[in-house]
Order: C-alpha cells, then sequence, then structure tokens
C-alpha cells in the first residue's frame, strides 16, 4: 500500500525531522511505502506532489502546527497523529492508517 | 579534530549536576554560553521554557530534545547530558537530554539541516544504545560525527 504522510512541529528543528525518519523506519518494517513531505523550519522538503497524493492510499498528518497546504489531502483518508506518537511507535501509527483505510473502504461497500 | 560545526566533545557531559528538568536545562544553557554558542542565557532559557510550555519535547523513546531558537542563538548547536540514574522530564522519564540551539537566521540553514540529522540518529537503534552505553564522551561525539560526514 501505498502511504503518504506531512510532519511538522513548533520550532521544526527536531520533532518534525524524528518523525519522518520514525515513519520511514515504520513503513519499512511493515512492507509499505512510504513518502513523508517535512515542514519544518528548512521549508517544504520531500514535498508531496499531486501523483503522490492521488496514488495514496492514505495520508498520515503528524502536524504538531497547523499543515500547510492541507487542501491537497481532501480527497484521501487521513490520519491525524501526533509527532510523539510516531516517534514513540512508528509501526503502530502505520498500522493505524492501514485500519483507517479499511474501515472507509468497508463504508464505501455498505 | 574533536569538532564538528555543531557541536564538540565538550558540549556533551556524562555526569551533570542538575536533577530536574530546569536545572538541566539552565545547566546545558551554560554550556552553550561558555562555548560562545549564544549570547544571552536569560533569554535562551525562557525561549527553551517557553518551548516547553506549549508541549513537553520528550519523546517517549528515553531522550528529551527542548530548543531554543532566536537572535541569541551566535551558532547553531548542539549539546548533550546523559543521566545514568534517570531523569524525569515532566511525565517521562528520559535518560538523555539534547539541548538544539538554532539560529533564526538565513546563515543557519545550513547549521539547521545538520541538527536535524542529529536528531533523526535518535530513531535509529543502534546510535541509541550507544548513546546510552558509551563509556565516554569522545567515543559518542566520534560515532556523531562519523555520521555526520557518512551522509553528506
Amino acid at each position: 500500500m501505498k502511504i503518504v504522510a506531512v510532519t511538522s512541529c513548533p520550532v521544526g528543528a527536531a520533532h518534525t525531522y524524528m518523525a519522518a525518519a520514525a515513519l520511514e523506519k515504520g513503513a519499512k518494517k511493515t512492507g509499505h511505502e512510504i513518502k513523508v513531505e517535512t515542514q519544518g523550519s528548512l521549508g517544504f522538503k520531500n514535498k508531496l506532489t499531486v501523483d503522490d497524493v492521488s496514488e495514496a492510499s492514505v495520508v498520515i498528518l503528524a502536524c504538531d502546527v497547523a499543515c500547510l497546504e492541507i487542501e491537497r489531502f481532501k480527497n484521501t483518508a487521513i490520519l491525524d497523529v501526533s509527532t510523539k506518537k510516531c516517534i514513540k511507535d512508528p509501526v503502530a501509527i502505520i498500522e493505524e492508517a492501514l485500519e483507517k483505510v479499511k474501515k472507509e473502504n468497508d463504508d464505501e461497500e455498505k | 579534530m574533536n569538532e564538528v560545526e555543531i557541536m564538540n566533545t565538550g558540549l556533551i557531559n556524562f555526569s551533570p549536576d542538575g536533577r530536574n528538568k530546569n536545572a538541566v536545562i539552565r545547566e546545558m544553557t551554560e554550556m552553550l554560553k561558555s562555548d560562545g554558542r549564544i549570547s544571552d542565557t536569560s533569554a535562551f532559557y525562557a525561549n527553551v521554557l517557553e518551548r516547553e510550555g506549549i508541549s513537553s519535547t520528550d519523546t517517549g523513546i528515553g531522550v528529551a530534545i527542548p530548543h531554543g531558537k532566536g537572535s541569541f542563538v551566535e551558532r547553531s548547536s548542539v549539546v548533550i547530558c546523559r543521566f545514568d540514574k534517570g531523569l524525569v522530564w515532566d511525565r517521562e522519564p528520559v535518560k538523555a537530554v539534547f539541548l538544539l540551539a538554532v539560529d533564526d537566521d538565513e546563515d543557519g540553514l545550513a547549521h539547521l539541516e545538520l541538527i536535524a540529522k542529529v536528531s533523526t540518529m535518535l530513531m535509529d537503534d543502534d546510535f541509541l544504545e550507544l548513546l546510552f552505553t558509551a563509556s565516554s564522551e569522545k567515543i559518542l561525539f566520534n560515532e556523531i560525527k562519523k555520521r555526520l560526514e557518512e551522509e553528506e
């Protein structure tokens, strides 16, 4: 499954980048593809393209401060989490994101 | 050389005096000041506490990463303390603290990239293990230096 994510935090120096690394680690462990955009003090890094978003089943928003350009995700399932949760247990977050996709698919079938 | 742009062996201390969060931030702030990396200890200290007030910078992996950002930072830097008997950071027990000082002008961006890299090292289990068990500050510093150079 393809997942995209955005991370951000108040100062944009540490949690943003740690959470991004954590999600990449979690995706690798669970065998999923992920692309993580960081909105830190270095600006947008690894910015998600329109294609990235349209191909993704779910977007994980680990934004401790408002996510920029959030309208990009209006047609995508969104999982809202904190950067800290990502850092602490990235595998659980990936699994939660997949649950979200499964649930939305089930709801559509009903 | 025991130095990279954002830190040196003198900015790592495995036997700090502080026994509580604020005392530790104060002590680490003094380390930055005596190395000439910040200009105003009171302003930096207040800024770090302000950031903690927004949300605690504990991470759930045994490391807290408080940080201060502003014109009172002369050179973006990382200072590290390890607490072998543990330290309580708000509600979380931590074994190490990485205090980040971030210069907020344009020239600081290259350094910011280095700081982000050091923070990201904490997501690597091998690095965490070394952080918690290294027998000397020098060993930890050499590992950080090696990893910073590898990624360049």
